[in-house]
């Protein structure tokens, strides 16, 4: 039976889940929308995958993700990481010398920068979430364009009007002033991605320099109108790979390939029919001193998997005994 | 009369010994409670930084529970136009609340205001027992600095998960409920003597990052998301250039000398920014930044608050040492609204960077030796 590696990228906007085999190529990617529930989320792509693939051998398995501690005690995980070194991987794999990665996601954008083929730098978004994948699918909504025509709307415009990209709130109204004021819908768009744009290089790449190869990744790079932006601001060709939209849980993949390799150890994988069990989480809030921590915890078909989210440990060491 | 004071790091413990000797009452608010703090947010501009908002948290605290006279100290500076302990003053007392204040601004503090401020504290005791409480709470300050320093170094090399925190949170735990100098000596004895013991990794070489930025926040655990707890868990080991030692240091010690040299961080510092002061500790992230960034460190943390003018303006040098030396150097801002999950997100990728970055090294110099010396091998 050939071994296959099992990505698991459980982010704010979206689930992501990519199976690689042994020669790190994507057999089978799922993209799904988190919608705020990611356990639903998980199970129901663990449960595709079952479906489509049958019953094939897991060897590893990694996640990554804004929610990937949660992941990995659903899904057991041999390996947790960072988005921001999971992207790197993958995006090495794909282009080896790749010198910057650009990465726009639902609720997070970063930059990363390498060298000789390590990470050297990176930036995320920190107070502000402008210029991301909701705040298009918002606006998207609103105007009542289907988010996938977005990019062609901006590719029309010969003459893009200028919003205020700082901030969220003051683009949604600048772009409404604009609308009431007689601007093609065509011309606000592509507005508003050069606005994303330029926030995007001014919070994140600020005095640092970009040089190519660049990649360009994450749900919005799907958006051709961002990256025809980017590449007008940058003067310089973004490559947008495959699986853009899966690079964090391709990377994850690899990762979990290459821990499984090093350790020589049984995967940590619960196996697909776990995703038929039942999941539940509740927190609690510790009063055992002034912290007052709170602590989550998991049970599967009612017995505890794990605590996390106390300082002391009081907690969390319970959970061993399961 | 009940004297209350404001957290900052680990510094109530010598406070603490400081009062305990000197017999007066006094009342603790609680170490690192998100109450407190929200009391503090609720009570501040919103724009105010978060150590602000806790130490007025703190205020209020102890004054709801019985304190009348209220101990704090600043560095001053130009931080906040100088204005940072009259507000909190004004802030309470439009409150309602009435209290003795004493407010020591370090940078411009003579002992004739010193000794009119403590005054009423010291009627009735002898000059042997002020000099010796004073002397005890100093001693303390280094004595916790380095049992911190010496925890931080044990920890990322440690061979069993935990250890290190565990000894830690016992010595705090105690460190917060014990009376006098005789048992905080004590429990510091211990700490280290158990710290000591722990068993280690001496072949493991961790990644070695330095701390750098706004003073509060880069020496308050509980502000700072305990980020030399995290880094080191994740094999990291932290040099913290603020601490509470350090700012005695530079505002009582140095003051005491008459012959002053300049500090050597403000002398790095002096080519990106040609200036002494900046407000703030601003100026020595900048010199410790260059300072560190020479080769002792794979990496450089700045840590402040949201909306800190001094480490904003040191921040905007930083892109130019980095580029200068080569050395990672990442920016953390923090305030209440921080979300945990992002932060780790950030150390543990930098923490990956440094350590990739690291074995890549390691990999060049030992691809390099055979082909140096090929002569050598092969006469061996």
């Amino acid at each position: 039976m050939n071994p296959y590696y099992l990505g698991i990228d459980v982010g704010s906007v979206s689930t992501d889940l990519v199976v690689t085999d042994e020669n790190d190529t994507v057999i089978k990617k799922i993209y799904l929308r988190t919608c705020g529930k990611p356990i639903a989320a998980l199970t129901h792509g663990l449960r595709i995958l079952r479906d489509e693939l049958g019953d094939i051998q897991i060897s590893g398995a990694g996640t990554t993700g804004s929610g990937r501690q949660l992941a990995s005690v659903i899904a057991g995980a041999d390996i947790v990481k960072n988005e921001i070194t999971a992207h790197s991987i993958a995006s090495k794999k794909i282009i080896p010398d790749v010198r910057t990665i650009m990465e726009i996601g639902g609720q997070d954008s970063k930059i990363i920068f390498l060298k000789n083929g390590v990470v050297c730098d990176f930036a995320m978004n920190t107070v502000c979430a402008a210029g991301t994948g909701s705040f298009l699918d918002r606006q998207a909504e609103r105007m009542e364009i289907p988010i996938e025509k977005f990019g062609e709307y901006a590719l029309r415009s010969k003459n893009p009007t200028r919003i205020a990209g700082r901030c969220a709130v003051f683009a949604e109204s600048d772009m409404i002033h604009k609308q009431q004021t007689g601007h093609s819908e065509e011309d606000i768009i592509r507005g508003l991605c050069e606005a994303l744009v330029r926030n995007y290089l001014s919070n994140l790449a600020k005095g640092k320099e970009i040089v190519g190869p660049v990649m360009f990744q994450g749900g919005v790079a799907a958006n051709i109108g961002i990256k025809a932006a980017f590449e007008h601001e940058l003067g310089l060709k973004m490559y947008v790979p495959e699986y853009y939209d899966v690079m964090g849980a391709y990377g994850a993949a690899l990762l979990a390939k290459k821990k499984v390799k090093k350790t020589c150890k049984p995967t940590a994988f619960y196996g697909f029919e776990n995703a038929f069990n039942e999941f539940e989480t509740r927190s609690i809030e510790c009063d055992g001193c002034s912290n007052q921590c709170e602590v989550i915890e998991v049970r599967v078909n009612g017995e505890v998997r794990a605590r996390w989210g106390d300082k002391c440990g009081k907690w969390s060491n319970l959970s061993v005994a399961v | 009369m009940k004297i209350t004071f404001p957290h900052m790091g680990d510094a109530y413990i010598s406070v603490k010994v400081l009062l305990d000797e000197l017999g007066l009452d006094y009342y603790m608010p609680p170490v690192g409670s998100h109450e407190t703090m929200e009391i503090g947010i609720a009570n501040s501009p919103e724009f105010m930084c978060l150590p602000f908002k806790k130490v007025l948290g703190d205020f209020i605290n102890g004054l709801n529970n019985g304190a009348d006279t209220i101990l704090f100290g600043e560095s001053g500076g130009q931080c906040r136009m100088s204005y940072y302990g009259d507000l909190m003053q004004d802030i309470l007392r439009s409150m309602g609340y009435k209290f003795n204040y004493i407010h020591f601004n370090f940078s411009h503090l003579t002992y004739k205001e010193a000794a009119r401020n403590l005054g009423p504290f010291l009627t009735g005791k002898s000059k042997l027992s002020v000099i010796k409480a004073a002397v005890n709470a100093g001693w303390t300050v280094f004595a916790v600095d380095k049992l911190y320093a010496l925890s931080r170094k044990i920890r990322c090399r440690e061979i069993k998960h935990g250890t290190t925190d565990k000894i830690m949170r016992e010595f705090e735990q105690k460190a917060q409920t014990v009376h006098g100098f005789k048992n905080i000596h004590r429990a510091l004895t211990e700490a280290r003597k158990e710290l000591k013991h722990v068993e280690i990794d001496k072949t493991f070489e961790p990644v070695k990052i330095a701390l750098v930025g706004e003073i509060f926040i880069s020496s308050d655990s509980f502000t700072n998301l305990e980020i030399e707890k995290k880094l080191g868990n994740m094999g990291a080991y932290v040099h913290n250039t603020m601490g509470v030692s350090e700012w005695i240091f530079k505002h009582f010690i140095k003051y005491m000398i008459p012959f002053n040299r300049r500090d050597k961080s403000i002398e790095a510092a002096q080519p990106y920014m040609h200036t002494d002061d900046i407000g703030g500790h601003g100026i020595y992230t900048i010199g410790n930044t260059e300072l560190l960034s020479h080769g002792s460190y794979d990496g450089i943390i700045q840590i402040y608050p949201f909306t800190c003018m001094p480490e904003i303006i040191a921040q905007t040098t930083l892109g130019e040492i980095q580029r200068k030396n080569g050395v990672p150097v990442m920016t953390l801002i923090l305030d209440e609204m921080t979300g945990e999950t992002g932060y780790i997100t950030r150390l543990e990728a930098f923490v990956d960077m440094l350590r990739f970055q690291k074995e890549q090294k390691y990999e060049e110099k030992n691809q390099k030796e055979p082909i140096k010396h090929p002569k050598l091998k092969h006469v061996s």
